[in-house]
C-alpha cells in the first residue's frame, strides 16, 4: 500500500471512529431510553444525503480531572449544513453518547461555527438539544462558551429563524439558548427544562417534585408556555420543525416560500353566516372560523396547550404564508389575560420580523379583570401586545367577527394602530364598553332615584336597548371609517386573500432608532 | 328644634327632637313629650373625607364560600364571574367532556366542563354565586 493510501485509509478509519460517538453500549444506552443518536436525527430531519459535517476531528483540550487521557472526536456535538425542503438550513446535534452532551469549550466553538455560517448566508439554525449541561471539568471556560452562543442567538434574533428541539435533558445554562430561539419543541416523556432540578428544590425549598412535573414538555407546553410545541416522539418532533420551516422565509430580507394552491380563492363558506349563535351570550369554535377560511383548511398552530383564549398558528392563503391571531370565545369567553397578551405579542412580532402577514380574527370581550391579573402585571403584558400590533409593518388584515371592546378593541389590531384593512361582520359589536357597564355610569343618577326595583329594572332595560341599538354593531365605527368595509361572513376567505395580494407591495418603515423599549 | 317623619307599620309619627342640654333630650312624639337621657353626651365630630382604600389591606377576599382543604385537584374558576347553573349533583358521575357549570362573565355564558372522567365529591358553589378567578367550584374524583 503506498503512503498515500495508507493515508487515505486512516481518514476512513477516523470517520467511522468519530461516527461511532460514545460507542455501541452507550448508544444501546440511548435507545433504551427512548432516544436516537445526534446522526439518526439528523438523518431523520435533513433531506436524504444533504448533510455535511464540519468540525468532526475537533476534540477538547481540558487536561484536569484525567481529562487528557480521553479525546473523543467531535467532542459530544455533530454540527454541519443541510438541506431540508431543498433550502439550505445549518443544525448542531448533541450527541448524549459522548460526555453525556456536556458543554465545552470546544463544543461551543463548533456551535458558534455553523451559527456563524448561517448568519453569513442567511439560513435557519436547528439546535437538537441533549446535554448534561456544562462540562463542569472545565471550570469557567464552559460558561464561556455558553456566553458565545447566547451573544450569537441575540445577534441572530430576527435575521434568521432558531428552533430548538430539547431532545433530553436541558438544565442550567443550557436552557437560555433555546430561550433565546424563535421556537422551542419538546418531546414528551424524554425531554426536560429547568433552571434548577428537582434535587435542588428539594433541597432548598423542601418542595418535593419529579422532572416531568418540573420541566416535561407537557409542563412547558401548557403552564409556563417556555415550550411553542410539544410532540409525542422524537419522529413526530422532527418531521414539525420540517413542517414550519415550510412557513418561514430563510432570513429576514426573504418573504416565505409560497405553495402552489388548489383550494378555490373565492371559495364561499355558507357556514359562516350561521356560525355567530343568535345571542351574544353564546360560543362557538373560533378553530371552524379558521378551518373555513385558509387554504384546505390547515394551520400549524403554536402554543397549541397554552393560553387557549387566543389562538395563533401558521396558516396559507392563495399559497401565502400568513400568521393567524384569533380570539377564542369557547374558552375564558376569549378574553385577553396576561398569558394570552404574552402569547399573541411574541408570535405577532416573529412574523413582523420574518415579513409574514397577519390576519387577526376578532371576538374580543375584554381584559380580564381581579387581582389575579392585576397583580401579575397585566397592564405591562397587555401592552406588549399593543406594541407588537402596533410596530409592526407587514401587511395587517383584521376581521371583526362579534365582540371588540374597549381596550381590547384596540390592542387587537384595529385601525389606529396601521391596521391596513378592517372588515366586520354584521354581527360585530365595536364599542367602548358593554351595554351592562354603560348604562350604570350613562345613566346612573336615574337609577339611583328609581324608587323601586322594578323602575330600575325598566330604566336598564330601556336604556340598554338604545345603547345596543347605538353602539353593538359595526356601523358606529364603520361611520367613522374605523372599519373599511361590513362584509358577509361567507365571503371572508375570498376579500382577505384579495386584501392581502393588495397589499403585497406595501412598504412602510418606522422611525430610525437604537431599538424600541417594549414594556418587557 | 328638629323634626322628622317616620312610617312604621302603615302608622305615622311626628318626631320632635330639642337641643341636648347635657345628656338629656326634650323629644315630642305626635304631640306627647318625653325627657330622654342619652347614655353619652353627643361630640360634635370632624367630618374628614378619607381615601377609602387608605387603611384597606390588599387582600383578595372571595365571595364565595372557601373550599375546605381537602379540596386539592379541584375544580377551579377560569374566570371572576357569576354561577347561572350547576348542572350536576353530588354522587354523579361525569366525564371529562361535561358541562358540569355554566358561568356568566366577560359578556358570555361560559360552559365549564368537568375536565376529566370521575364522580362529582363535592360542590362549593350554588347558582348565582359570585365566584372570583380560580376558585374551587367542585371537586371531582
Amino acid at each position: 500500500m503506498s503512503i498515500q493510501q495508507k493515508k487515505i485509509q486512516e481518514l476512513i478509519r477516523n470517520r467511522e471512529t468519530a461516527r461511532q460517538g460514545g460507542g455501541e453500549k452507550r448508544i444501546e444506552a440511548q435507545h433504551a431510553k427512548g432516544k436516537m443518536t445526534a446522526r439518526e436525527r439528523i438523518d431523520m430531519l435533513v433531506d436524504e444525503g444533504s448533510f455535511e459535517e464540519y468540525d468532526m476531528f475537533l476534540t477538547h483540550r481540558c487536561t484536569n480531572f484525567g481529562m487528557d487521557k480521553s479525546h473523543p472526536f467531535g467532542d459530544g456535538v455533530v454540527t454541519g449544513s443541510a438541506t431540508i425542503g431543498g433550502r439550505l438550513v445549518y443544525l448542531f446535534a448533541q450527541d448524549f453518547t459522548v460526555s453525556g452532551g456536556s458543554l465545552s469549550e470546544t463544543m461551543a466553538m463548533k456551535i458558534c461555527k455553523i451559527m456563524d455560517m448561517a448568519m453569513k448566508m442567511g439560513a435557519p439554525v436547528i439546535g437538537l438539544n441533549d446535554s448534561g449541561g456544562a462540562r463542569i471539568q472545565e471550570g469557567i471556560a464552559a460558561m464561556a462558551g455558553f456566553g458565545e452562543i447566547f451573544e450569537r442567538n441575540i445577534l441572530a434574533s430576527g435575521v434568521i429563524p432558531q428552533i430548538s428541539l430539547i431532545m433530553g435533558p436541558c438544565a442550567g445554562g443550557s436552557v437560555y439558548s433555546p430561550a433565546l430561539t424563535d421556537f422551542v419543541v419538546m418531546i414528551k416523556n424524554t425531554s426536560y427544562m429547568f433552571l434548577t432540578g428537582p434535587k435542588v428544590v428539594k433541597e432548598v425549598l423542601g418542595e418535593v417534585v419529579d422532572q416531568e412535573s418540573l420541566g416535561g414538555a407537557a409542563v412547558h407546553a401548557s403552564k409556563s408556555g417556555v415550550a411553542h410545541f410539544a410532540a409525542e416522539n422524537e419522529e413526530e418532533g422532527l418531521a414539525l420543525v420540517k413542517q414550519l420551516l415550510s412557513y418561514l422565509p430563510s432570513n429576514n430580507m426573504e418573504e416565505a416560500p409560497r405553495t402552489d394552491c388548489n383550494d378555490p380563492v373565492d371559495r364561499k363558506e355558507d357556514s359562516l353566516n350561521d356560525i355567530i349563535p343568535e345571542t351574544s351570550k353564546q360560543s362557538y369554535d373560533m378553530y371552524d372560523v379558521i378551518a373555513a377560511i385558509v387554504d384546505n383548511g390547515e394551520m400549524l398552530e403554536v402554543h397549541a396547550a397554552w393560553a387557549k383564549n387566543i389562538i395563533v398558528g401558521f396558516a396559507r392563503m392563495n399559497g401565502q404564508s400568513v400568521g393567524i391571531v384569533a380570539n377564542q370565545p369557547k374558552v375564558m369567553a376569549g378574553c385577553l389575560d396576561s398569558n394570552a397578551s404574552r402569547k399573541a405579542a411574541r408570535f405577532v412580532r416573529f412574523c413582523d420580523a420574518f415579513n409574514i402577514p397577519l390576519v387577526t380574527l376578532v371576538d374580543v370581550p375584554g381584559f380580564l379583570p381581579g387581582t389575579g391579573q392585576e397583580y401579575n402585571g397585566v397592564i405591562d403584558h397587555g401592552a406588549k401586545l399593543l406594541f407588537a400590533y402596533g410596530e409592526s409593518t407587514v401587511p395587517k388584515v383584521t376581521v371583526t367577527l362579534r365582540k371588540s371592546y374597549g381596550g381590547s378593541h384596540i390592542v387587537m389590531s384595529c385601525k389606529q394602530l396601521r391596521g391596513d384593512i378592517n372588515y366586520a361582520w354584521p354581527s360585530s359589536e365595536i364599542a367602548v364598553m358593554g351595554s351592562d357597564g354603560a348604562v350604570e355610569v350613562l345613566y346612573g343618577k336615574e337609577l339611583k332615584a328609581a324608587e323601586t326595583p322594578e323602575a330600575k329594572a325598566e330604566i336598564i332595560a330601556s336604556k340598554k336597548q338604545e345603547y345596543e341599538d347605538l353602539f353593538c354593531n359595526p356601523y358606529d365605527a364603520a361611520h367613522k371609517g374605523y372599519i373599511d368595509d361590513v362584509i358577509e361572513p361567507r365571503n371572508t376567505r375570498f376579500r382577505v386573500i384579495r386584501a392581502l395580494e393588495k397589499l403585497r407591495n406595501k412598504k412602510l418603515e418606522n422611525p430610525a432608532k437604537k431599538h424600541d423599549n417594549l414594556p418587557l | 328644634m328638629k323634626t322628622y317623619k317616620f312610617k312604621v307599620n302603615n302608622k305615622e309619627y311626628e318626631v320632635a327632637v330639642g337641643d341636648a342640654d347635657g345628656k338629656n333630650v326634650k323629644v315630642t312624639v305626635n304631640g306627647t313629650d318625653y325627657d330622654v337621657e342619652l347614655p353619652e353626651a353627643p361630640k360634635a365630630k370632624p367630618v374628614i373625607a378619607k381615601p377609602a382604600t387608605a387603611t384597606a389591606a390588599p387582600a383578595a377576599t372571595p365571595k364565595s364560600a372557601p373550599a375546605p382543604a381537602g379540596a386539592v385537584g379541584s375544580l377551579k374558576s377560569p374566570l371572576p364571574g357569576t354561577v347561572l347553573a350547576v348542572n350536576v349533583t353530588v354522587g354523579q358521575a361525569v366525564k371529562a367532556s361535561d358541562c358540569v357549570l355554566v358561568l356568566e362573565a366577560m359578556k358570555m355564558e361560559n360552559n365549564i366542563n368537568a375536565g376529566k372522567d370521575g364522580t362529582v365529591k363535592a360542590i362549593y358553589v350554588n347558582k348565582g354565586d359570585n365566584v372570583l378567578e380560580a376558585a374551587d367550584l367542585m371537586l371531582i374524583e
